[in-house]
């Protein structure tokens, strides 16, 4: 069935979607532009080329507002609400179809303008016209549904009723209609209920996947994997990409963020101040401290940072760093540095001296032990013999101990009955991942009397020649000690040195493809912040396109002077057929339901003798009052009318006979009566 | 009234075309509308019984003709011939100058003779040696041919063939009908013994009244689709003329007139549809081939197209 539009249905609805997104001076001319459709006195004649290349533009135009969405959205995740305001365009994208069928002699586009494979092959489906009206409608309601504010149901709900109203079959009375619509939005309210919730979760799951590549580091909590069972899964997404002076090998660890106190599976950054640091220069340089005389290296360090915040992953004493355009810059007490106010994306410069130390203070959480694991890293500590060592034999000890009876594993095993995941690793499974290998050497390292404290960040040494720098991806990062010996936090990493090739091996073949996703990306956003002068968006370039396109577009079809005046037409209105009410149409559906529709081409009485339905009582004079009332100009008398429905409530209450082919009980109910020579159209019954 | 007139006329002659309501119905119809009929059928079925007993039921003058090839205009129409007593010439009324004319077997005359006929159908008037004269308001042909033989025969052109308002068969009738139809005629042929049961006053306030036979916008759109779908319909190579549509109108509305009413429904439009149009349509020489018949597509097509309920 194709539904016809209410005239006026589509002007209102757009103007519902205009108020509920707040888009209503984009909503006002598109209303005002349909709605003028009808009253002015020219067409554009346009051919099919043209038609399918409106259609092109079009997509140019979904294209063109994807990159703006997805530029919006490297500066400001999350992901759900660029797909909300997406979703919120809809009715603008969609519209030059719509206006173009409103203001062409084509007057609807064709399947085949859609696809160019269909138009080559030249497919009868090619041909199949395209209702673009309806579909409209319900993305105008579905974009006007992605606000938060109350009262979508108040504006949609009428007009979805506006709807079935003025499409309800012409048999149907108007209460009944109504209170079918009312009793299905009843139905459907919690429906949608259920809907939302789906919707809510399917958001959350798509967001996650799609905010993979933005990794952040929580300067005061650091979640661990220890405890948890099956198998640890890291993402191959590039998410730091590093270039060094030249002859500078690597491998760098690259520290995010360090914690002091563990407690069940949790690194937390106790008593942790954060200090505000001044930029100096051209407010992009940062000094951290004082260079002494030691060597100096750099490193440029790039990556995206959420929201302009983030946690900046640095190589240890560094001192200085440049191309910074942060607002802000804050460190931490335990000597993480906090970037907000930033671009999406930073490159920086970062100097630092290997060999000098930077002062950094220790505290009294860099000796404590965790209370479960005591006894136990306690024992652990006296069997090694560390107790009484200096803190250097007894660190060497440690690492001894562990690179020597511990393997590297991305297993996650559960913890044996009555122990710790901790515990677990130490005594029994000694296979890890490197968030257990550092937890195991920061807490063996305090339980021998040396402070330590534990750092994630990243651990960069894969080098791409696709970028042409290293580069460190998700599955990088890395988690280790930092031990305080000779007066100075050094980085203490006991995993086993061949972790990252435990990763590499488990290295997807599609991986070459994702890199190169992941570097388009890269070099995108590059682009997108290639002068990060200031937070204003600046979409100007895609709007001169867009404006370029349709001026385009707009010149094309006046130099053609296709321009065709119309002949003066009335719309078309939607004829009520007189009759439509006669009550006789439930006999006639039951009648339906129970023998099968009347077969096309047979006559009502024809048909109603075959299936015996000719013999009810009154049927004969029901028939005629109800051809009388439907097809005499001159109309059914109201008297007549009352009899007719007096006839139809008795006889609906009477049981229907059988066909006459099922009552004489014969296999052929052909029509003996057709005339011979010419095949009779008419169909067996449909015994019910 | 009308009804009455029609009831008893339809009695009259389904004493002798027994079983043949239909037929019968369909012919007084498109007598009513003021078109010609075309039956096609099988030697034997009653075609030339059905007209002479129509005639006769309303006192209407009747001639027959047998078609043959070397039949000549003149043979149809007349021919002037000198009269050497008078010094003049003198017309020679052909059969043509009647009221019901059966022209039997009418595909094996030439072209020619065909043509003749034409005029005279369309406009009830034939013109000799330049003069003109009308045949009357009441001069109906019911044409038959054979639907089998083709051989020696002279198909008629479509133009002829738009000139006659219906074209449908007669079929045997089945077992207990037959019967009736040899009991009837075991002692003499019951035709002998039909008496008219309709004068031209009564004919001619059918005729009237079936003008004032009402007609809706939406049977007239349904009637109009009907014949512009036939001008789409796969296969057919030229559809039905607007000519179909007015003949559809005119016999409708006479049925209309028989069923009592004083408007036309879809029923009637669906029970007239192919035998209005089925004989205007001209197949693709493809599609005839793929064994599809006019009487098929136009059924197709009535069914294709959805009629007001």
């Amino acid at each position: 069935m194709t539904l016809t539009l209410p005239f006026g249905l589509l002007t209102a609805t757009l103007l519902f979607w205009g108020w509920r997104t707040e888009l209503w001076p984009l909503a006002l001319p598109m209303a005002l532009i349909l709605e003028l459709a009808p009253r002015v006195g020219w067409r554009w004649a346009l051919g099919d080329k043209e038609l399918a290349r409106v259609i092109d533009l079009t997509a140019l135009l979904w294209v063109g507002a994807l990159i703006l969405l997805f530029t919006r959205y490297l500066n400001q995740p999350p992901l759900a609400t660029h797909l909300y305001t997406l979703a919120s365009w809809f009715p603008l994208l969609l519209f030059p179809p719509l206006a173009i069928q409103r203001y062409s002699t084509a007057g609807a586009f064709r399947l085949g303008h859609l696809f160019y494979s269909l138009r080559r092959s030249g497919s009868e489906l090619a041909g199949r016209p395209l209702k673009l009206e309806l579909s409209y409608f319900v993305v105008c309601l579905l974009a006007a549904s992605v606000t938060a504010q109350p009262g979508y149901l108040l504006g949609a709900g009428p007009l979805l009723f506006w709807l079935l109203i003025a499409a309800r079959p012409r048999r149907y009375r108007w209460p009944l209609a109504v209170a079918l619509s009312l009793a299905a939005g009843l139905a459907a309210w919690p429906l949608s209920l259920g809907l939302h919730r789906l919707q809510l979760d399917m958001e959350d799951r798509f967001a996650e996947w799609f905010q993979d590549w933005l990794v952040d580091f929580d300067p005061y909590r650091s979640s661990t994997s220890l405890g948890d069972i099956g198998e640890l899964k890291l993402s191959d997404r590039v998410v730091l990409r590093l270039k060094p002076m030249p002859g500078d090998w690597g491998p760098w660890l690259l520290r995010a963020a360090s914690y002091n106190s563990y407690f069940d599976g949790v690194w937390l950054a106790k008593g942790v101040r954060f200090t505000r640091l001044d930029p100096q220069g051209d407010g992009r340089e940062w000094r951290l401290s004082n260079p002494s005389d030691g060597e100096i290296r750099r490193l440029n360090i790039t990556l995206a940072l959420r929201r302009g915040t983030g946690m900046l992953p640095l190589p240890a004493n560094a001192w200085r760093l440049e191309r910074l355009p942060v607002g802000e810059l804050q460190r931490s007490s335990l000597g993480a540095l906090k970037a907000s106010e930033g671009p999406g994306l930073v490159d920086y410069q970062v100097e630092y001296q290997p060999e000098t130390p930077v002062r950094e203070e220790g505290g009294k959480f860099d000796l404590a032990l965790s209370r479960r694991e005591q006894a136990t890293l306690q024992r652990l500590a006296s069997e090694l013999g560390l107790t009484g060592q200096p803190p250097a034999v007894a660190a060497a000890k440690i690492r001894a101990f562990l690179l020597g009876q511990f393997r590297y594993s991305l297993d996650l095993p559960t913890p044996a009955k009555g122990l710790t995941a901790l515990e677990t690793f130490l005594l029994h499974k000694r296979a890890g991942h490197c968030e257990y290998f550092a937890t195991a050497a920061v807490l063996l390292l305090r339980a021998a009397g040396i402070p330590a404290r534990y750092a994630t960040g990243f651990s960069v040494s894969e080098y791409s020649p696709l970028e042409g720098a290293y580069v460190a991806r998700r599955r990088h990062a890395h988690a280790w000690a930092l031990v305080w010996l000779d007066g100075r936090w050094q980085d203490f990493d006991a995993t086993p040195p061949d972790w990252t090739g435990f990763e590499e091996a488990r290295t997807p073949w599609y991986q070459t493809l994702g890199d190169l996703w992941d570097w388009l990306t890269y070099q995108f956003s590059r682009w997108r912040w290639r002068e990060v002068t200031g937070d204003k968006e600046d979409n100007r370039w895609l709007w001169g396109l867009a404006g370029l396109l349709a001026a385009i577009l707009f010149w094309r079809l006046l130099r053609r002077q296709r321009m065709r005046r119309l002949p003066v037409k009335k719309p078309a209105s939607v004829v009520i057929p007189p009759g439509a009410e006669s009550p006789f149409y439930q006999i006639l559906d039951r009648i339906a339901l129970q023998r099968g529709p009347r077969p096309p081409g047979e006559t009502l009485e024809h048909w109603l003798r075959r299936i015996g339905a000719w013999e009810i009582a009154g049927m004969t004079e029901m028939v005629g009052w109800h051809q009388r009332w439907r097809f005499d100009p001159a109309g059914l008398p109201r008297e007549e009318q009352q009899q007719l429905a007096r006839a139809v409530t008795s006889t609906n209450n009477s049981p229907l006979p059988y066909c006459q082919a099922c009552r004489a009980g014969s296999g052929s109910n052909r029509d003996q009566s057709a005339v011979a020579g010419f095949p009779a159209p008419y169909l067996g019954c449909r015994k019910s | 009234m009308h009804r009455e007139t029609y009831a008893v006329l339809l009695n009259n002659l389904e004493k002798i075309m027994i079983g043949q309501r239909r037929t019968i119905r369909w012919l007084l119809a498109a007598f009513i509308a003021g078109g010609h009929v075309l039956l096609e059928d099988l030697p034997g079925t009653g075609k030339t019984t059905l007209a002479k007993a129509f005639a006769r039921s309303l006192t209407l003058k009747f001639r027959r003709i047998q078609f043959t090839p070397d039949l000549l205009p003149s043979d149809l129409l007349g021919v002037s011939i000198f009269d050497p007593q008078r010094q003049e010439f003198r017309l020679h009324r052909g059969p043509a100058f009647t009221e019901v004319l059966l022209a039997d077997e009418i595909n094996r005359a030439s072209p020619r003779t065909q043509a003749a006929l034409l005029e005279a159908m369309g406009e009830r008037q034939i013109s000799l040696d330049g003069q003109r004269h009308d045949l009357g308001e009441w001069f109906f042909v019911i044409a038959t041919q054979n639907p089998i033989e083709f051989h020696g025969t002279y198909p008629l052109p479509e133009a002829q063939m738009d000139r006659f308002a219906l074209r449908f068969g007669l079929g045997y009738p089945d077992v207990a009908g037959e019967i009736a139809v040899l009991t009837a005629q075991r002692e003499q042929h019951p035709l002998d013994t039909l008496l008219a049961c309709a004068d031209r006053a009564a004919l001619e306030s059918l005729r009237r009244a079936a003008t004032a036979i009402r007609m809706s916008d939406e049977v007239s759109r349904y009637l109009v689709e009907l014949v512009a779908a036939t001008r789409t319909a796969p296969g057919v190579a030229m559809g039905a003329s607007p000519r179909a549509s007015l003949t559809l109108m005119k016999t409708t509305r006479a049925l209309a007139l028989f069923d009592g009413l004083d408007f036309v429904t879809p029923d009637h439009v669906q029970e007239l549809a192919v035998p209005v149009l089925a004989h205007r349509l001209k197949l693709d020489p493809q599609a005839r081939f793929s064994g599809l018949t006019a009487e098929s597509v136009a059924s197709e097509v009535l069914r294709q197209v959805a009629a007001p309920v």
